[in-house]
């Protein structure tokens, strides 16, 4: 079934800006970057899901029998 | 005895270190970094990025409990982002971040995302860090997105946006572009585009002073939000073109030549014949224009970096090399009145054009006189400069009764008594020997080739 993980990936992201550990690295981020990160990932991640939903209905409609959840999710 | 030499760039990272030996470049991975490396070994990523010609390949020459020596594939010459036109950048962009979603995809992350870390290797953006994955942690940001925007998103988006001669900024700061600066410069037609607003002008903001509270632990960011974040740029960087790119600058290009095709001819078969004589690994075209010339050597299999002061030129060469599939034939931007100077730390960083010779050998071809006379440089000094960069020389005089010379003369001062071709063979006879020369059929130009003395 697609994206059920996604859905909760999604969730998840939007869900759980919960703090961290900072990051053991060498090069000096900005908080800003972290943040715009955090906002737009979560934007991005939704309309990447909702993008994915968007195509799965249209092979449904469109295509009935036409390509499969699992070939749809590899792409 | 080991006659290991460090090279000089690589100090930032502690997972380890490049350096030079028995003329090979390697790389020594630390004890520190052997979990992320045998990682991306073992996760099926090192073979997935190889296959795909993103990553540089390697074979393992030692390896210990706490280290492990790797010799990656030898890049023949090492170009600077600043150096490349605006296609170069934009692919080295998408380079980046295609390896930024496999990594992803296999439970690891680009700890790095330098444009300096790539590298043009038969022709292709490939990455050369081999130390610049690190394990994926769950919620972590992309530590290296930051550096991602400044080193390619927002020089790409001024390229496209203003001007494409603002890749050129990159020489200005080894950080890249400086996102204050870059949304400062652009357009508020392109500040409205929600990925310059959001890539560029928000991180700008937030990172500014008074930004975003920097005392405060990271926030969490998903792998799905990473990789749409990836891919959200990606679609950004793939839809962008540089400013001012029409096709009339590209017919004018192809449909002017001031030789006729007698004298074209006559060229090509004496570089041909210089290339036979030399027999060079490497060979750098000095004002290259079109490339016409660079691809006789390039065509030979042998190492060609053409370069030239026009972008639209490197560009034009660019794209005809990706389209041919040209593996030897590497267009850069460089400027033979101001060449790239070493920059960054220690002023040892990113080494000048300089250091990064000599090539067996120049053509310096229909260029003395805009060295000599648009330049003002004496003879002397262009001989000096170029017994730095080449062992063996093919240059073209262009003497002062030239049509492009006169041209050059109508509206200034002739201020070059010396220059005329007794004069360029007195200054060149102190550092180069002369081989063979050759008049050019229908002109007063001549062909010479040259051979560095005690080279």
């Amino acid at each position: 079934m697609i994206s059920r993980v996604s859905w909760c990936l999604f969730l998840a992201a939007a869900l759980s800006h919960l703090t961290l550990a900072p990051a053991q690295a060498y090069l000096d981020p900005s908080m800003g970057s972290f943040i715009v990160q955090a906002i737009a990932g979560t934007l991005l991640a939704g309309g990447l899901i909702l993008k994915r939903y968007w195509h799965w209905f249209k092979h449904k409609l469109l295509r009935p029998g036409g390509k499969g959840d699992q070939e749809l999710d590899e792409q | 005895m080991s006659n290991e030499t460090r090279i000089k760039s690589s100090f930032r990272d502690p997972s380890g270190y490049v350096f030079r030996e028995d003329g090979r470049v390697r790389r020594r991975l630390a004890s520190a970094y052997l979990p992320h490396y045998r990682k991306l070994m073992g996760s099926g990523l090192y073979v997935k990025l190889t296959e795909k010609g993103l990553l540089v390949s390697h074979k393992e020459l030692e390896s210990g409990d706490s280290f492990v020596v790797i010799e990656p594939e030898q890049v023949p010459f090492i170009s600077h982002p600043y150096e490349w036109c605006f296609s170069m950048l934009k692919d080295a962009a998408l380079a980046t971040l295609r390896v930024q979603e496999l990594a992803l995809e296999h439970g690891m992350v680009l700890k790095d995302a330098s444009a300096y870390n790539i590298q043009f290797l038969h022709g292709k953006p490939v990455l050369i860090d081999t130390a610049s994955f690190e394990t994926y942690v769950e919620g972590e940001p992309w530590i290296a997105y930051g550096q991602f925007c400044q080193q390619f998103y927002a020089p790409l988006v001024l390229a496209a946006s203003v001007d494409a001669r603002l890749g050129r900024l990159c020489l200005l700061d080894t950080a890249g572009v400086a996102l204050d600066l870059a949304a400062a410069l652009l357009p508020l037609k392109a500040k409205v585009n929600p990925a310059v607003l959001l890539h560029i002008v928000t991180q700008a903001k937030l990172s500014s002073p008074g930004g975003a509270d920097g005392r405060k632990a990271p926030p969490r960011v998903d792998k799905l939000a990473l990789t749409a974040i990836a891919a959200n740029l990606r679609e950004a960087i793939s839809g962008l073109k540089a400013a001012g790119d029409e096709k009339s600058r590209w017919a004018d290009y192809y449909t002017t030549c001031t030789y006729s095709d007698e004298a074209t001819a006559a060229k090509t078969a004496f570089i041909e014949s210089c290339l036979d004589r030399a027999a060079p690994a490497l060979v750098l075209d000095l004002g290259a224009n079109t490339g016409r010339f660079s691809k006789l050597s390039a065509a030979r299999a042998i190492e060609t970096v053409a370069m030239d002061i026009d972008c639209w030129c490197v560009e034009g060469m660019y794209r005809q090399a990706r389209e041919e599939g040209s593996r030897h034939l590497l267009p850069l931007v460089q400027d033979a009145m101001n060449p790239s100077p070493a920059i960054g730390w220690a002023l040892s960083e990113r080494e000048s054009l300089f250091e990064r010779g000599p090539a067996d050998l120049v053509f310096a071809l229909a260029l003395i006189h805009h060295l000599a006379i648009a330049g003002n440089v004496p003879l002397p000094e262009i001989a000096a400069v170029f017994a730095r960069l080449a062992r063996h020389l093919v240059i073209e005089f262009v003497p002062k009764g030239d049509e492009q010379v006169q041209s050059m003369l109508r509206l200034r001062k002739d201020i070059f008594p010396a220059y005329d071709s007794e004069a360029f063979l007195a200054a060149f006879a102190r550092h180069f020997e002369l081989v063979e020369r050759a008049p050019l059929p229908g002109s007063e130009r001549e062909l010479f080739l040259m051979r560095l003395k005690g080279g």
